[in-house]
């Protein structure tokens, strides 16, 4: 387990309701109707103690019959805490996980299910936000400005000066023939 | 116009103020104590290490709040004072503000995020409470 996953395990933890989930799961497994009689909540709280507890690792969930049941992830439980504060992090490791949590919060701040909800003012987050969006295109292919243009269009309606912020940002290439995607490290 | 016949207009339209003054009371009592109960179990729950539950309560103190603003602005806006009128605007409120919560939700199912849909039904819900209280207590219902 790294470090960003227990620390997002144990943050997730420390709620007595997704507790007491965990704790009726190690009995048996149950669907979120029988979790939220159980434990006197409503089934839509239940189901988002349960999302947050899969996201964590804790649960797992599976079909049967009309049901979805969910059951304790046994794996994540039995790594002990001394295994987990005993892993190793060299500096290098801490700082691209500090990255990768910063470009993450970046990320779910400007878009909304795909799309870009604006165009970010700060030069360090509008290059996150170009980065995912340069994603959509094949390296080697080269794109006419108005495949270009429907491809960023997909993410928001300023495509104009998002392409543009593109080729500044060096992500696309340009000449008379076309766009192209650039190889960056 | 006879002197009693004033007296009585007087006072039946002193009753009818008062009536309207007692409704328009009745309603921010209820706000205050919705607000009031809401930030009451949202510390509870705190304590009670329930942090994301808290914020469910203070969602619905927020949607509470939002709706007490709104009622002291149509009483404000409506220059006539009617009481109709008053209704009138704050109902076409509960129905225009969710809209956005409503395709909040919408987006979020499609999406199955779980967490957004959660935050959503709990703002949908506290507004249908909150039109059904408004008219048992404003009457017409």
């Amino acid at each position: 387990m790294t470090e960003a996953e227990a620390i997002r395990l144990f943050k997730c933890l420390s709620d007595k309701s997704r507790l007491q989930i965990l704790k009726s799961l190690a009995i048996e497994d149950m669907y979120v109707e029988r979790l939220a009689e159980r434990l006197g909540l409503t089934a839509p709280t239940i189901s988002f103690h349960l999302k947050k507890l899969a996201d964590a690792g804790a649960v797992t969930s599976y079909k049967k019959q009309y049901y979805t049941m969910y059951s304790l992830c046994r794996d994540c439980f039995n790594t002990s805490l001394l295994d987990i504060i005993q892993e190793e992090s060299d500096d290098a490791q801490i700082q691209s996980q500090r990255d990768a949590e910063y470009r993450q919060k970046v990320i779910d701040a400007f878009f909304e299910y795909g799309k870009l909800k604006t165009i970010p003012a700060q030069r360090k987050k509008k290059r996150i936000v170009l980065e995912v969006i340069v994603q959509s295109f094949e390296f080697g292919k080269l794109y006419t400005e108005r495949e270009v243009n429907i491809i960023i269009a997909d993410y928001h309606d300023d495509f104009c000066t998002l392409r543009r912020d593109m080729i500044a940002e060096q992500l696309l290439g340009r000449n008379k023939d076309g766009y192209w995607r650039i190889q960056n490290d | 116009m006879q002197p009693l016949s004033i007296l009585i207009l007087w006072v039946l339209a002193k009753v009818g103020a008062s009536m309207k003054e007692q409704t328009q009371n009745a309603v921010f009592a209820y706000f205050n104590d919705e607000i009031v109960a809401c930030q009451r179990r949202q510390k509870e729950l705190l304590a009670d290490n329930r942090a994301d539950e808290a914020i469910f309560m203070k969602i619905r103190a927020n949607v509470f709040d939002i709706f007490k603003t709104i009622l002291s602005v149509a009483i404000r806006t409506v220059r006539s004072g009617s009481s109709a009128e008053i209704k009138e605007f704050f109902l076409q409120k509960t129905e225009q503000i969710p809209e956005n919560w409503k395709s909040a939700y919408a987006r979020a199912a499609e999406h199955g995020d779980i967490e957004k849909m959660h935050y959503e039904s709990i703002k949908l819900e506290v507004i249908a409470e909150i039109r059904e209280t408004f008219e048992t207590i404003w009457g017409d219902k």
